[in-house]
């Protein structure tokens, strides 16, 4: 896919690990590990709002769009 | 909650439906040898008017190679029908482990219908032969046992098949967003 998450160098950077975001943001840890693998197909604001809420970052700092080749 | 109460009220509706269909199952299970032994067994026959078989009401007595190979075509037709009811059983088991989606239930679908529009087609031609040849008259039959009827089934599960491929699709795309 064309979108790249970066969640996890979000999350190395707040030094948060993934269970207590999950935990914060109010969904499960299985979810979050798909959105983390890239494997989800989609997102929803109010889990975009509530991620950059917690880890005090924009959108454009978790997604990123890089070409297929 | 209205999903889990909804979930309850198929599964009464799923309960019945099996039922009917085990019912139709067991009662057709023993004819299933007779019938694959009989489809080899005509040819060797030299007279058939011993046996009572009719073929749209009108009871056989000739024992020539055509009226055995429609006698053949018919219990292939029965055959194949009786495949896509086991098909069908499957399924519904299928469904009352809550696995709608799965991909074997998909594939059933558009077997069943395949099944059923060649047993429809068999069934059908059978029936025209038969009417002309013995009766030497041309008819065509529309009602709610006609043979039209099993090859609109059919097309109904190969369409019902493509309907489940792509709610399958749906859902994963669902399931996978967060």
């Amino acid at each position: 896919m064309a979108i790249i998450v970066n969640l996890d160098v979000m999350l190395a950077k707040r030094k948060m690990r993934s269970l207590e975001l999950a935990t914060k943001i109010g969904i499960t840890p299985a979810n979050l590990s798909i959105l983390k693998s890239g494997k989800a197909k989609a997102i929803r604001f109010s889990t975009l709002e509530a991620i950059c809420k917690e880890l005090e970052c924009q959108p454009a700092d978790l997604l990123e769009y890089v070409p297929n080749k | 909650m209205y999903i889990c109460f909804l979930i309850i009220i198929i599964m009464r509706k799923i309960h019945i439906l099996k039922a009917i269909v085990d019912f139709i199952w067991i009662v057709s299970i023993p004819i299933i040898p007779f019938a694959m032994v009989a489809i080899p067994l005509i040819f060797f026959m030299d007279d058939l008017g011993d046996f009572d078989i009719k073929i749209n009401g009108v009871l056989l007595t000739s024992s020539s190679i055509l009226s055995k190979l429609l006698i053949a075509v018919s219990i292939i037709a029965f055959l194949l029908t009786f495949y896509s009811l086991y098909l069908f059983r499957k399924v519904l088991a299928y469904f009352l482990r809550l696995k709608i989606f799965d991909d074997t239930v998909i594939s059933s679908f558009n077997k069943i219908g395949n099944l059923l529009v060649v047993s429809g087609i068999l069934s059908l031609a059978v029936s025209f032969i038969f009417t002309l040849y013995f009766k030497h008259k041309i008819t065509f039959e529309v009602g709610y046992d006609s043979k039209i009827i099993i090859i609109c089934f059919g097309l109904f599960f190969m369409v019902l098949s493509e309907v489940f491929k792509i709610s399958k699709g749906m859902k994963e795309e669902n399931d996978l967003t967060i």
